[in-house]
């Protein structure tokens, strides 16, 4: 029994029969400005509770009214849409023949890396960029090669294919080009262009007819469009050699004949040769040799 | 098992200062001291609140400061109780064995403590402690006394009381800042939790807190608190006689006891004197040390032996009691401790605080605060104790009206 508290107080005279409480009146200016503050807090806790409870009653109301806003997205969502923009002519249609996302129900099962790897696969296609576009959306941004020559390949069977050469020298099989684009591509010929598995040809070969073809193409796009075939035939790998000759037939002239390098002087002095025909109403031009340097021989018909 | 932390105060509103310790009980086990806040007491007399007003501001003033130095508030509170109104008697319980064969059961104890509890106070006077003293068999003291055998049973306790308006007074400046006081423990008896240890107290201890105002002191002998008591006596009362003996004023007469402690650590007092005003201005006059050592000593040696007598037949020098121990703020005036020695006729020393305690807090005017910090922790121990006590007989209450 010892062990129990010593000062144990249950007595009706213990001094807890001393009421305690919170009066009313303030004894010091101490007291008063506690008691203030006391109450500010007290006043800022209910007033915020109060504003809490205002914002939460208004934001469901608003939401009841404005439900339509407020789709709430539940994953897994399936596809709904995809939306290719291309800088090319690649359709909407072979394209899905390529890629099949009706395979995915779920937009984050989407493995955007492996599509894009997919589609980088095909030689029309330059680069891809795929990004989804929530709730239901997928976005394929393509960018294609842009095609200036034609070329036609004889297989081993010896069946012609017709194949395309990019500005950058890919050689491809073009997809949904229409004839009009088609046939404003010269032909080139004269060069047999070893493909490899992935249809890549030996861009160094191309380097200096696709420089031609764009200087052309950028200042005298008449002219561009009017050249048929580009000849490899007298062009030699040495392009310092002054036998090395770049042959383009065409429309409007029966024959040009570039050096292979100072495009800029040629087409200067094939722009002035036409100008001069032109205002002095010369027969057609039949030929024209562009690799005298400070000469120009021209045949008119 | 789910942590039980409990930030708690402890307050002591003294004459000249008021301090007040916020803590960490956790788990009921681990004290952690988290700030102090002190500030210069106004309206306090000899321990008695005279002027509400004052003591209330200089209260808000040390709360204020120490909850802001915490960085938290206390959920409880403890306070200290002192004044010349605080008294204390013994009463006894006396009931016959109950059982036909002798042996004191629990119901036994139980009457004989109710018994020494129950007395009539005055309407004015309100119970701050019971004690409890000991018991008796058959007029011999037991430790003990479930189990014994014998026909008569004797409790024995000792009241602490108080008035209950100035207590009252005291507890209100407390509700008025909304803070509701937890329990009230005697200054003299939380000097002692600090101060004394178990073994002393067995062996028989006594220590005397000195304050500005009042002097407390508690006796223990064989482990108990045999008597305890508030003199009206304290520091003030030698700045003022100093004032008078000198024809000073009451500040200049506490510098120049601030500058006699200082001076008391030197060996030769002889021919040390001390300026009257200080200012070297007309009428500026030498006053011998000695002069001033002999009126301090007067006032301290009437003190312990106005203690000494109270004390009565109970205190025998190295007998019954084997340490006196000294501390509140006046326990560092200088010569105290060979003051007591002469008038108690064996060693006194000075109060050493805990180590656990900060190094900032080991000074004797914070023993009584300590002590009601070591209270409360001990008052949660209890509590925790009888709460998991409660817990299981719940459980197991529970399991049988499951089964039934």
């Amino acid at each position: 029994m010892n062990r129990k508290p010593n000062f144990d107080l249950s007595n009706e005279n213990s001094w807890r029969r001393i009421e305690q409480k919170g009066f009313s009146h303030s004894i010091s200016e101490s007291v008063r400005i506690l008691k203030i503050k006391k109450r500010l807090k007290q006043g800022s806790i209910i007033s915020l509770i109060i504003i809490t409870l205002i914002g939460i009653g208004w934001s469901a109301n608003y939401i009841k009214n404005n439900h339509q806003y407020f789709n709430i997205i539940k994953f897994p969502q399936p596809v709904r849409h995809i939306s290719y923009r291309t800088t090319g002519v690649l359709s909407r249609e072979w394209l899905d023949t390529q890629v099949d996302f009706s395979q995915y129900e779920d937009m984050m099962e989407i493995n955007l890396v492996q599509i894009k790897s997919k589609l980088e696969k095909l030689d029309q296609i330059k680069s891809v960029s795929i990004k989804r576009n929530f709730p239901d959306e997928i976005q394929v941004y393509i960018n294609e090669l842009e095609p200036i020559m034609r070329y036609v390949y004889k297989n081993n069977n010896n069946v012609k294919e017709l194949y395309l050469i990019s500005m950058d020298g890919q050689v491809y099989k073009g997809h949904n080009y229409s004839k009009d684009i088609l046939n404003k591509l010269p032909f080139i010929k004269g060069v047999d262009i070893i493909l490899d598995g992935n249809n890549n040809a030996n861009i160094d070969e191309l380097n200096s007819i696709t420089e031609l073809l764009l200087i052309t193409k950028k200042r005298f796009p008449r002219l561009y469009d009017s050249w048929n075939v580009i000849s490899y035939n007298d062009f030699k790998l040495n392009i310092i050699s002054d036998n090395s000759v770049i042959v383009i037939k065409g429309d409007i002239i029966n024959e040009t004949l570039f050096m292979p390098y100072n495009f800029d002087l040629q087409l200067n002095n094939l722009a002035n040769v036409i100008q001069f025909s032109i205002n002095n109403n010369t027969p057609k031009i039949n030929r024209i040799d562009l690799t005298l340097n400070d000469r120009v021989n021209v045949k008119f018909d | 098992m789910k942590n039980q932390n409990k930030i708690i105060g402890a307050l002591d509103i003294g004459t000249s200062k008021i301090i007040v310790l916020i803590a960490e009980i956790s788990n009921g086990t681990d004290l952690n001291i988290l700030g102090m806040g002190e500030a210069s007491t106004h309206g306090v007399n000899k321990g008695d609140i005279v002027d509400m007003e004052a003591t209330s501001n200089c209260v808000y003033a040390a709360i204020n400061t120490v909850e802001k130095s915490a960085g938290t508030s206390f959920e409880k509170l403890y306070m200290s109780l002192t004044g010349g109104h605080i008294r204390g008697f013994y009463n006894k319980g006396i009931v016959g064995v109950s059982s036909p064969d002798n042996i004191i059961v629990e119901e036994d104890v139980k009457r004989a403590t109710e018994s020494a509890r129950v007395k009539e106070l005055r309407p004015d006077r309100v119970y701050i402690h019971h004690i409890l003293n000991g018991y008796k068999l058959d007029g011999k003291n037991i430790e003990f006394p479930l189990g014994k055998e014998g026909e008569q049973l004797e409790a024995s306790y000792l009241h602490i009381t108080s008035d209950e308006k100035k207590l009252a007074d005291q507890i209100h400046i407390l509700n008025w800042m909304h803070y509701t006081v937890d329990d009230v423990i005697l200054s003299s008896l939380a000097s002692g939790c600090t101060l004394v240890t178990e073994l002393e107290k067995i062996n028989g201890s006594l220590v005397i807190d000195i304050g500005a105002g009042i002097t407390d002191y508690v006796l223990y002998l064989n482990g108990k608190i045999a008597k305890t008591g508030v003199i009206k006596v304290g520091g003030n009362h030698i700045t003022s006689d100093l004032g008078m003996a000198l024809r000073i004023n009451t500040q200049r007469a506490e510098e120049i006891k601030c500058q006699y402690n200082k001076l008391a650590d030197d060996e030769n007092l002889e021919n040390r004197h001390l300026w009257l005003y200080g200012d070297r201005s007309i009428g500026d006059r030498p006053v011998q040390v000695n002069a001033i050592d002999q009126i301090i000593e007067a006032r301290l040696d009437e003190l312990f032996n106005i203690i000494k007598n109270e004390l009565g037949t109970s205190f025998k020098p190295n007998e019954t009691v084997t340490k006196i121990t000294l501390t509140g703020g006046t326990s560092r005036q200088a010569g105290i401790t060979n003051i007591a020695k002469n008038v108690f006729e064996m060693d006194v020393s000075l109060g050493e605080i805990p180590n656990w305690v900060q190094k900032e807090l080991r000074h004797p005017e914070y023993s009584t605060v300590l002590g009601i910090l070591l209270f409360a922790l001990k008052y949660q121990k209890n509590d925790i104790v009888s709460k998991k006590k409660k817990s299981r007989f719940k459980i197991l209450s529970r399991l049988f009206s499951s089964s039934k």
